[in-house]
């Protein structure tokens, strides 16, 4: 078996959630975590680690930003194109070990994406969890994406939402998620917090979590670095000794909070 | 035993590579007669790690979603393997073939034979007396001692074995060890080294990473980095492209950059200390080779810069 090698499976649904966010499913069948990864491949443009925002065996689903080269050339992609996949890999959430507590789920921006499959995973077994408490940041509306699922988590779970500039027709918060947090009153025994989102964000909701009696090893976050081969060999992802690939990219904050770069 | 006799009946089958003298320097290359072979050769400046991890490996070539991959299977030996280098190929093995082991460097592995030759003292900047790696325990075929008149030839491994016998080539009973005292200032680095997960926020980082240029060139001759990048290559009319292996270097800006142009270890001082925990801390990944020492522009010394944190 070659770790390298592709396998080539045909997009079935392509969805725009804002100017530069689309949302790819694949007909790529798994068992996969939360929290895992794929290496995604075009030919003749290159391949890219992508996080795996759905929670089923029976396809796969990446939101993926025009931010590059490859992500570019996904965007021009509709269904019935074919794409490479590698993976997935990756630890990933287990959610099996979170069941009876209360589930935080912080995400701002991007972050949002990895964190998606663990709602998802939430959504298919509501009854594992003493609750689901979901807080997501974004720049302004015209960012905030996963809209549809938003209006199903509001009347499934409990759901915060903020914008850093809002517009007239936002009825939500708006400030950063730090004051979203602290808004609530959040129940740390038996509780986990899983974040993803800028380096910055990341620090303050940590410093919010802390102050809410979180311990550090409550505190879940997912990792991004530049995952080349995603097998734990060529040492893109190193942070420290840890490889995000394969050691991560979901690390408990105790475990990863004195690492250097 | 011989050398050149030892080295013809290995050729039959097999590309040889050796030690050959170029511009000054002792380098692996492949050859074909005895003659090639620098047979006084110290340290070669390049270690033996070609041999399994080229510096460019096709992974495989691709015409739309068709997939091509060859899995190499040439059989090679190696013929003049120092021990340190021995303990780094070793120590390269125990890296690429856990978890999912990588298939290229497996294959080539698999088929290269490593006829090792003991050292009968230590050169210009070796520090294999720090790490006992002037041993030649396990790791290698066929070792080689010199002895009165010949060299003292003993199977290091079941290949090895099999192999001498084939080839009709009788063991001697032992093979001496080198015997290498640690130094003074050795034992002083070797104590720092057991400090350095304390040492990590010291001030003599950002010190000695000044000197440093990042070109990348100590990871180049260290016999136990492997870090490498992927490259997608296309043919001028788009119609095939193919995938390349290439060593990549945790010293280069690059290495860390992300989507947004973002680096994680742009600063100099972070890519710097980042080597020396991933060799002397992070397991036992340095063996004293010294080549980091000969080859860095601005003679930077990993010793030297361990004992002034």
């Amino acid at each position: 078996m070659n770790p390298y090698k592709p396998k080539f499976v045909k997009i079935i649904k392509v969805e725009e959630m804002t100017s530069d966010i689309r949302l790819f499913r694949v007909d790529f069948k798994c068992r996969h975590r939360p929290g895992q990864f794929i290496e995604v491949f075009l030919p003749h443009y290159g391949e890219a680690p992508m996080s795996i925002c759905s929670c089923s065996t029976q396809y796969l689903e990446m939101t993926v930003r025009a931010v590059g080269n490859v992500t570019n050339a996904i965007h021009k992609l509709n269904v019935g194109d074919t794409i490479g996949i590698r993976g997935p890999y990756g630890n990933g959430y287990d959610m099996k070990s979170l069941k009876g507590k209360h589930l935080y789920i912080i995400g701002g921006g991007t972050g949002v994406a990895p964190l998606r499959g663990i709602i998802k995973y939430a959504e298919q077994h509501p009854k594992d969890f003493a609750s689901v408490n979901i807080f997501m940041g974004f720049r302004n509306p015209e960012q905030v994406f996963f809209k549809e699922d938003i209006e199903l988590w509001q009347r499934m779970f409990n759901v915060y939402l903020t914008v850093d500039q809002p517009s007239k027709a936002w009825r939500h918060c708006c400030g950063v998620i730090t004051t979203l947090l602290e808004k609530q009153k959040l129940i740390n025994e038996n509780g986990v917090a899983m974040t993803c989102g800028p380096p910055v964000m990341i620090k303050f909701v940590i410093k919010s979590l802390n102050a809410a009696g979180f311990r550090n090893d409550q505190i879940f976050m997912s990792l991004e670095r530049l995952m080349r081969c995603g097998i734990g060999k060529c040492g893109h992802c190193m942070v420290s000794n840890l490889y995000v690939c394969k050691d991560g990219p979901v690390f408990r904050y105790d475990q990863v909070q004195d690492k250097k770069e | 035993m011989q050398l050149e006799a030892l080295f013809n009946k290995l050729k039959h089958g097999r590309r040889i590579v050796a030690p050959v003298s170029r511009e000054g320097y002792f380098v692996y290359e492949t050859v074909h007669n005895f003659k090639e072979i620098a047979i006084d050769f110290t340290l070669p400046i390049y270690p033996p790690k070609e041999v399994m991890l080229p510096q460019h490996e096709p992974v495989y070539s691709f015409k739309g979603a068709n997939v091509r991959a060859t899995i190499p299977s040439e059989k090679t030996v190696i013929f003049g393997v120092r021990p340190c280098d021995v303990r780094a190929i070793g120590v390269m093995d125990n890296f690429m073939f856990s978890g999912i082991a990588e298939p290229y460097y497996k294959a080539r592995r698999e088929n290269t034979l490593i006829v090792a030759i003991q050292c009968a003292k230590q050169f210009e900047n070796c520090f294999c007396d720090v790490f006992g790696s002037f041993k030649l325990e396990k790791g290698h075929d066929i070792g080689l001692a010199r002895g009165s008149g010949g060299y003292l030839i003993k199977a290091g491994s079941k290949l090895g074995e099999d192999t001498l016998k084939s080839l009709k080539i009788k063991q001697d009973s032992k093979l001496p060890q080198a015997n290498f005292k640690i130094t003074k200032p050795h034992q002083q680095f070797k104590a720092r080294i057991g400090e350095l997960d304390k040492l990590s926020d010291s001030k003599h980082w950002d010190t000695a990473a000044t000197e440093c240029f990042s070109c990348g060139g100590c990871t180049i001759v260290c016999p136990t980095c492997q870090c490498f990048d992927i490259e997608d290559h296309s043919a001028p009319n788009l119609a095939t492209g193919k995938r390349i292996r290439t060593w990549d270097s945790c010293q280069l800006k690059p290495f860390t950059r992300v989507a947004g142009k973002y680096h994680f270890r742009g600063k100099r001082t972070d890519r710097f200390r980042h080597r020396y925990y991933h060799k002397l801390v992070w397991g036992d990944n340095c063996v004293g080779c010294g080549r980091c020492v000969t080859i860095c522009p601005t003679k930077i010394d990993m010793r030297e810069v361990v004992l002034k944190l």
